[in-house]
């Protein structure tokens, strides 16, 4: 506290977000007062030097755009690798998308019950375990399984069919 | 949202007094923090706070880590580590030399006001302090500038 103006006042009057009254007030003490005026023109000249220096040096260390954009996709890739769960998580979505999108084609060529059959069993075969969730890596093996399960119901062109759309849809995910 | 993150990140760490190439790392680490646990941060508006923090909690772990091991320098690294800090521009900044008169509690917070740019109340989050306190070392810091290098001219 100096003549009765606090230190963070000295620093809102510097940077003009004091009150108006209270600027004003400070104004008039500062026109009789020699040694708050000549604090203010300290407080001044080093805020000038400071905001200067400070923002010269931070220029001098910031990277250019160019160094930023080479270092966020080095940073990004080791997100990408951090982070295995969202990565299965997005594979799994599209394999369970995949597997929606084949139940939808042959249900109406094959009726819904052969269908469901057929795709049960195919699961069973690529998996451990009968209830599992297919995996994203079991995706060739389950199409190759369900092709042959309808193909020896209802034909070789029903295998050639399914092998086809589920080699599509693995490639569209 | 790294593309934006990250130039101040370096730059902080950077006039901290870290290299090139340790800043890089440091800054990794504090993005993948950022991403892990961004959803955690509650008052988006202490933003930067939140990032100083981790930042200066990220660079207090290296110092420790630093403390603990020998003290060693590759031989064929030693000129190249010369030339390096020649073109340092911290060694050439007059604010670096106005920041080593003051002590570490002000320093800090005068790096925070004039280099990194955080206002007040920023940095009392960033710092857990009161803001009346940040505002008070910023204060007593210029008026030692001014006692040890010149007052400047008077005007209002």
């Amino acid at each position: 506290m100096t003549h009765g103006i606090s230190e963070r006042e000295w620093l809102e009057y510097l940077e003009g977000r004091l009150s108006r009254p209270r600027a004003v007030e400070i104004r008039r003490h500062l026109d009789g007062c020699p040694d708050c005026m000549h604090l203010l023109g300290e407080l001044m000249e080093w805020q000038r030097r400071l905001t200067e220096e400070g923002g010269q040096l931070r220029s001098a260390m910031t990277p250019s755009p160019d160094e930023t954009d080479r270092f966020v996709d080095r940073v990004m890739e080791q997100v990408l690798a951090a982070s295995p769960k969202s990565w299965n998580a997005s594979q799994a979505r599209s394999t369970a998308q995949g597997l929606f999108l084949l139940r939808s084609l042959i249900e109406p060529i094959f009726g819904r019950g052969t269908a469901q059959v057929a795709i049960d069993l195919a699961v069973r075969r690529c998996t451990a375990q009968p209830d599992m969730e297919l995996r994203h890596d079991d995706w060739p093996v389950f199409v190759n399984n369900l092709s042959e399960t309808l193909g020896s119901i209802s034909g070789s062109a029903a295998a050639r069919l399914v092998s086809r759309v589920g080699a599509a849809l693995a490639e569209a995910a | 949202m790294f593309r934006a993150l990250a130039p101040r990140l370096l730059a902080y760490f950077r006039v901290r007094g870290c290299g090139v190439e340790l800043s890089q790392d440091l800054v990794q680490e504090v993005l993948l923090s950022v991403y892990r646990n961004a959803g955690k941060l509650r008052g988006k508006e202490l933003f930067w706070a939140w990032l100083y923090r981790v930042a200066a909690n990220a660079h207090r772990r290296y110092l420790r880590d630093v403390s603990r091991r020998p003290n060693t320098v590759p031989c064929g690294r030693e000129l190249e580590s010369l030339q390096d800090e020649a073109d340092d521009p911290l060694l050439h900044s007059q604010f670096v030399e106005w920041m080593a008169w003051l002590n570490p509690e002000e320093r800090q917070v005068m790096m925070l006001r004039y280099v990194d740019e955080l206002e007040y109340h920023e940095i009392a989050a960033a710092l857990d302090l009161p803001t009346g306190t940040v505002q008070w070392r910023v204060f007593h810091a210029k008026r030692k500038l001014a006692a040890r290098f010149g007052a400047g001219r008077t005007s209002r």
